[in-house]
């Protein structure tokens, strides 16, 4: 028949596929033959072939067509089906080893939220978004003085001429910040930092009132009442949430100003204001136009950019350095992103640092990846066989270690949330404890927030793709690297897999690490042990201390600030048993420490590696000791005299007389003190000499970090009127301190409205906060320890378990043999024992670089390290050393 | 259509539905050829057993008949259903020749 059909109507069947042409092809022939036999002419049949061959060479290419859409959907069918097999198999597997599961999840959770915490704070500090509308728009101006190498803030004169002038900014508008009492109703003074702002400020944040009306340019006009816009924080807690509260009378100082507004909750433009007054520009001076230093900000104006603002303002800064050469010689205006130009530039010099830390963090993250990829790696090995039955059974390399990457991204995945989850409520608590006790309740930048940013989540997503690479897909192609040749030597498993150097390398660093982080933690928890068990010498609980200043507003001067506390004082004690004292620095705070050279006398040897002496210093009223009951024990007291000019006495504590002096008599003898330039070089002969009148017993301080001896050297200079800006006020009294508190304020109050007092509280609790950051780093690095700790034993146990069950044979056939158990095991146990040492010798290394002084707990902790892995050691072998002989060779 | 009639094989049921279309349709041999085949993936459509009396091709062997299943039977009456509804519609718009009716 087919070599009858028309040879045209034969090539047009090759159009249809193969399998199409093999189901059908012959019945389309015998169609067509009976077509063509029923054609009665041969024109008939003739027209009859072309047409047919036409139509069959279009159908077969429709069909062919159609076959490959199909086969590309049968194969994206068939891989869809493989990925759900492999989640099925996945999670199955996840069951089935539960502690594989657990310890993996939390470890990769655990290094997810660290990596999160360390990158939102890198996204909050490097690149800011200002919850505003159309933030990019708006940008802030900054001076570079070429002649000192930094950045500085324009004079008032700079801005008031760039708002004249400038095009590609607009609404432009300056700010300054001042410290001052706010006063309302008969209540007592509380410090608030106000800003005085151009009404412009509203009008670029585009932040409507929350009540009344904000800032406008009228309240500028000289002449014009004194009003104030209050932030919402402050309206709840110092008007009580008045609601009718527009219009109502305080004082900022002793100036009165009418409430005009409220700005809703949130509000702290142009940095973390919660109260603005109008920037009165037109009542100042020439002389206060040019001194001034302030903020300024604008938005630029549609259609320009920062680079055609710069232009602008680059002409209008060459402008003026022709007119006052004097001021603007060396100095250019330069436009900056808002951010960049309220905080510095100086931001950006944390970038490095920060990518440092990120990526340090992400080392963390491959750690533990390694760790668990080790376990995965060790649960393959055991499931081998398995491995190389379905390689038989066609499984391709690619198909094998795709399930192991499925099966990690399982684990990855709910480890990502859950660490997710964990650094939300971890950033949240380190933002609030960052604001409250480190910030001592100031409220932060308002750009930075206490929630992740989606650039975070997009990270952590990222994280999770690659824990997955490392803990699966690795070990993957580490297990499944070779598998045709096991198949091939038809061997069911065991000993085809080895691990190699790298693995080797993953566990020494690892011990490594482990063997250094204790040192930290010592350390740490030695300082916070040190802080808490400072002897201050006196009942410091029975004190409530505060620190004073006064309103920077006319007026102002030390003179003032001296009158007012001699009069706080005298009212203060009016009440019965009531002691009030002054000093600029209290025992348990934090003494910065200076350099003294000291007269010809016998003195003690050097401390330390210095080359120097250093001491601290403070400056306490007369009636200071007597106040906290600390006796002189040698020499005298302070009294009036050593107030007249050029008595330059002073009194030491104990420990100078020892650190100093070497325990010689120190009465009359003298120092004085150097400056850091004149360390190396010419000293100056400016500085006067001391003469030492007493001694007193030491009252203890905060050590700070760059102080290492616990025993510190004190000086006291008797505090002259006027001579110490601010201070901070002692007062004791019969009951408890804090009782006090409320009186002290409204005295403050009354003596001077302009007189701030703040950061009450007990004198013994003022390094609480100190206290509570040490204990906040040694619990993140004590959670840090214990899971890499426990993470790293289950690792440790892994390798060796897999190490033992790869020896299995070995073990049996030398048992076989004859040989010793002991021997056998020993054996065994070098090579896991001798990379476990090696980590801590290494560690131990790193801790005399970390700190030479601790390096004894490594001592101790290293053993300690070497015996869990013994025991992590133990298991595998004594299994191993099990195995019957014929057992161990049935396995072959 | 043409197989609601009974099974046929492919050039008989060309024939029979040029002829019922009265010429209008005229299927050529591999249009027809993919169009079974999917509607036997369907499941509309199945190779039945020849009748007796079968037309034998060219070989002498009998031709293979194809026919309706169940389910294409009921496929084939809800289409039906469909295109009377239509042509009703389209006979209360004045829209078949011959006018109302």
């Amino acid at each position: 028949m087919s070599a009858r059909l028309p040879w045209l109507i034969r090539i047009a069947l090759r159009a249809f596929p193969r399998a199409f042409r093999q189901a059908h092809a012959a019945e389309m022939e015998e169609d067509f033959a009976e077509a063509r036999s029923q054609a009665g002419t041969s024109l008939a049949r003739l027209r009859l072939t072309l047409a047919t061959a036409g139509d069959l060479v279009a159908s077969g290419l429709r069909e062919r067509r159609a076959a490959d859409a199909g086969a590309v959907n049968m194969a994206l069918a068939g891989r869809m089906r493989g990925v759900t097999l492999d989640v099925k198999l996945g999670l199955r597997l996840l069951v089935k080893y539960p502690g594989l599961t657990l310890v993996g999840t939390l470890a990769m959770a655990f290094a997810i939220l660290v990596c999160a915490i360390s990158f939102e704070f890198f996204t909050q500090v490097i690149n800011p978004r200002l919850p505003l509308a159309d933030a990019n728009s708006i940008a802030g101006i900054v001076m570079v003085d070429a002649a000192e190498g930094r950045e500085k803030r324009p004079a008032l004169q700079d801005f008031l001429t760039w708002r004249a002038s400038l095009e590609s900014l607009r609404e432009l508008g300056a700010f300054r910040t001042r410290k001052l009492n706010l006063i309302v109703g008969n209540r007592a003074a509380q410090p608030v930092e106000v800003a005085d702002i151009s009404a412009a400020a509203f009008r670029v944040a585009q932040v409507p009132a929350f009540m009344g009306r904000h800032l406008l340019e009228e309240d500028e006009q000289p002449g014009a009442p004194a009003v104030v816009v209050i932030g919402y924080d402050i309206w709840r807690t110092r008007f009580d949430s008045d609601p009718e509260v527009v219009g109502r009378e305080v004082r900022l100082g002793n100036v009165p100003h009418t409430v005009a507004g409220v700005m809703p909750k949130g509000f702290a433009f142009p940095i973390s204001q919660s109260i603005w007054v109008p920037f009165n520009t037109a009542a100042l001076n020439p002389e206060q136009l040019q001194s001034g230093p302030v903020y300024v900000f604008g938005r630029l104006a549609p259609g320009a950019s920062l680079k055609s603002a710069q232009a602008e303002l680059t002409l209008l800064g060459e402008r003026a350095a022709a007119d006052s050469p004097e001021t603007h010689q060396y100095v250019t205006p330069r436009i900056l992103p808002y951010v960049a130009a309220m905080l510095g530039s100086f931001m950006n010099s944390f970038r490095l640092g920060l990518t440092t830390v990120n990526l340090l963090v992400l080392s963390l993250l491959f750690l533990i990846c390694g760790n668990v990829a080790l376990l995965t790696l060790a649960r393959a090995a055991t499931r081998e066989s398995e491995l190389v039955v379905r390689s038989a059974l066609g499984a391709s390399r690619g198909r094998l270690t795709g399930q192991l990457f499925v099966e990690a991204l399982l684990l990855a995945g709910i480890a990502a949330v859950i660490g997710l989850a964990a650094a939300q409520s971890g950033w949240g608590w380190a933002f609030d404890v960052a604001t409250g006790e480190i910030m001592d309740n100031a409220l932060a930048p308002f750009w930075y927030h206490r929630t992740l940013s989606p650039e975070t989540v997009l990270y952590t997503v990222l994280l999770t793709f690659l824990a997955a690479a490392v803990a699966g897909l690795l070990p993957g192609l580490k297990v499944t690297r070779g598998l045709a040749a096991r198949l091939r030597q038809a061997a069911p498993g065991g000993g085809g897999l080895k691990l190699g150097g790298m693995w080797t390398v993953l566990k020494v660093t690892q011990v490594a690490v482990l063997s250094v982080v204790p040192v930290f933690l010592f350390i740490i928890s030695g300082e916070a042990r040190a802080i808490r068990t400072i002897d201050v010498g006196f009942a410091a609980e029975k004190y409530i201390t505060a620190a004073l200043a006064l309103d920077a507003v006319p007026g102002f001067s030390l003179d003032r600030f001296s009158a007012a506390l001699a009069e706080l004082e005298r009212r203060l004690e009016e009440e019965p048993g009531v002691r009030v004292t002054f000093a600029d620095r209290l025992p348990l705070m934090y003494h910065p420490h200076r350099r003294i050279e000291v007269d010809d006398g016998p003195v003690a040897a050097f401390e330390g590696d210095f080359g120097y002496r250093r001491v601290s210093s403070a400056r306490i009223a007369l009636d200071f000791l007597d106040v906290v009951d600390a006796p002189v024990l040698m020499g005298r007291a302070l009294h009036s005299g050593d107030l007249q000019s050029g008595a330059h006495t002073v009194i030491v504590n104990e420990s100078f007389v020892h650190v100093v002096f070497g325990g010689h008599h120190p009465i009359g003898r003298r120092f004085r003190y150097l400056y850091f330039e004149e360390l190396g070089g010419p000293r100056s002969n400016n500085e006067p000499w001391y003469e030492i009148v007493g001694v007193v017993r030491d009252m203890g301080m905060s050590r700070g970090w760059d102080q290492p001896a616990p025993k510190k050297a004190v000086i006291y200079h008797p505090l002259a009127p006027a001579s110490a800006y601010p201070l901070r006020i002692a007062l004791t009294g019969p009951g408890d301190p804090l009782q006090y508190a409320a009186r002290l304020r409204t005295v403050a109050t009354a003596v001077d409205p302009t007189l701030q007092l703040s950061e009450i509280a007990r004198l013994d609790q003022t390094n609480a906060a100190d206290l509570r950051v040490y204990s906040l780093f040694f619990w993140l690095i004590f959670a840090f320890t214990g899971v890499v700790l426990l993470l790293s034993m289950v690792g440790i146990y892994a390798v060796l378990s897999f190490a033992a069950s790869q020896r299995t044979r070995e073990v049996g056939i030398r048992v076989a043999l004859g040989g010793q158990p002991l021997r056998i095991a020993l054996a065994m146990f070098r090579r896991p024992l001798l990379q476990v040492g090696l980590g801590i010798l290494i560690g131990l290394v790193l801790a005399v670089g970390v700190s030479s002084k601790d390096v004894r707990y490594v001592v101790v902790y290293g053993p300690v390290i070497l015996l869990v892995c013994s025991l992590a050691a133990a298991g595998p072998v004594r299994r191993a050393l099990r195995v019957e002989p014929a057992e161990a060779l049935r396995g072959d | 259509m043409v197989l609601a009639e009974g099974p046929n094989y492919g050039y008989g049921i060309m024939k029979a539905v040029a002829e019922h279309s009265l010429g209008s349709v005229s299927p050529e041999i591999g249009a027809l050829y993919r169009l079974l085949t999917r509607l036997a993936a369907e499941g509309w459509v199945e190779e039945v057993k020849p009748p007796r009396g079968a037309r034998q091709g060219t070989r002498g062997l009998p031709r293979r008949y194809y026919g309706l299943t169940r389910k294409g039977r009921s496929v084939a009456a809800a289409e039906a259903s469909r295109l009377a509804r239509v042509v009703a519609l389209a006979s209360e718009r004045h829209l078949l020749p011959g006018g109302a009716r």
